[in-house]
């Protein structure tokens, strides 16, 4: 059995390539892109590492959807013709391969790190940080975010406002502010409570529903607002 | 409130937004009860004196200033949805700055515009 991949290509000009690639049990989309790299054309570029679900590299959209492509099997698919194309909301760098500045600048100007007012304590700490299993919970599912970008590729408000720090980088803040070792919350809300901050987020969703690793992002969000909203502290 | 920019964090911004949301709704439905109980819609609506009736209705202090607070509320409610979808479209300091700045300026003339009427007709 074949399926036939069509591949968005950037030179010269954008445009979709057709491959016809044999189609093998457990076969992946980012199996089916290197079987098509290596025998097909070489030119292919796309961007992968780890092949499953770790690194967060291979990104890009699967028939229309955010996905990652070594996550993704063929036979889920349900289609013999598979159209990968990259990521939106990013530049394309080439190909499948898209730039990533922008997303992890967002994720960065969130201070994803925990923050402590005694900074000498906290770089030669005499004792653990000692946390009650309650506590990790109401951040932990937030501390599984590969940073694969679907989330940030998905959301229709990044698409309108390019300053809006996008589901990844608030639902970062949260999974710090949430955190009981952090101190650092004013330092983040300053960032993420301006005009086009946390409160452009419309709860479209979109996130959530891409999220490889089953984070709620959307969820994030709105537990993040009620902090911005000085509703909890 | 779009005047005071930087000083005044978004999430104040949304919380009065949220609140005057409400307030339309409360203020609204009050006007509506008043309007029904204090004046006649048959009163109202005729041709001729039906302009005077009105008029009287201006007068009942508690519609007045129901009236007055449902004016506030749809204005800033209704500007600053504006200028949450302005700045979602274009980006940058100098379109923001002036869309905050247009937009309180039409804001404060219709709600000045408003309560002079509202107290105009309550000295007729």
């Amino acid at each position: 059995m074949e399926i036939s991949l069509s591949v968005s290509r950037s030179t010269p000009k954008r445009h979709f390539e057709e491959f016809t690639i044999p189609l093998q049990k457990g076969m992946t989309v980012l199996d089916a892109l290197i079987y098509a790299k290596e025998n097909l054309d070489h030119s292919i570029a796309m961007r992968y590492s780890c092949r499953m679900a770790v690194c967060g590299s291979c990104g890009m959209k699967v028939n229309g959807r955010p996905m990652l492509a070594c996550y993704t099997q063929i036979s889920e698919l349900k289609s013999n013709r598979i159209k990968v194309e990259p990521l939106d909301n990013c530049a394309i760098i080439r190909d499948l391969v898209t730039d990533f500045a922008e997303f992890f600048s967002h994720h960065k100007s969130v201070h994803p790190y925990l923050i402590r007012n005694d900074v000498k304590e906290q770089d030669n700490p005499v004792k653990e940080f000692l946390q009650k299993p309650e506590e990790v919970e109401k951040y932990l599912q937030y501390s599984y975010c590969i940073k694969c970008g679907l989330c940030y590729s998905a959301c229709p408000t990044v698409a309108a406002d390019k300053e809006f720090p996008g589901p990844q980088a608030l639902a970062q803040a949260y999974r710090y502010i949430a955190d009981s070792r952090d101190e650092g919350i004013q330092k983040r809300i300053d960032v993420i409570d301006t005009a086009h901050g946390i409160a452009r987020c419309h709860f479209a969703g979109t996130c959530s529903s891409v999220c490889p690793k089953g984070i709620d992002p959307a969820q994030g969000i709105q537990l993040l607002r009620r902090y911005t909203l000085s509703l909890k502290r | 409130m779009f005047f005071l920019g930087d000083y005044l964090r978004e999430s104040r911004i949304m919380l009065l937004h949220y609140f005057s949301g409400v307030g339309i709704l409360v203020s609204g439905a009050i006007h509506l009860v008043l309007v029904f109980f204090v004046g006649s819609y048959e009163e109202n609506l005729s041709f001729d004196g039906g302009i005077f009736s009105v008029i009287a209705v201006y007068r009942n202090f508690a519609f007045a200033f129901t009236l007055e607070l449902l004016l506030i509320f749809v204005a800033f409610h209704a500007f600053n949805g504006l200028r949450v979808i302005l700045i979602e479209l274009y980006q940058g300091k100098k379109w923001e700055m002036s869309v905050n700045w247009v937009l309180t300026a039409i804001a404060a003339f219709l709600v000045i515009y408003g309560t002079r009427t509202v107290l105009l007709a309550r000295l007729i």
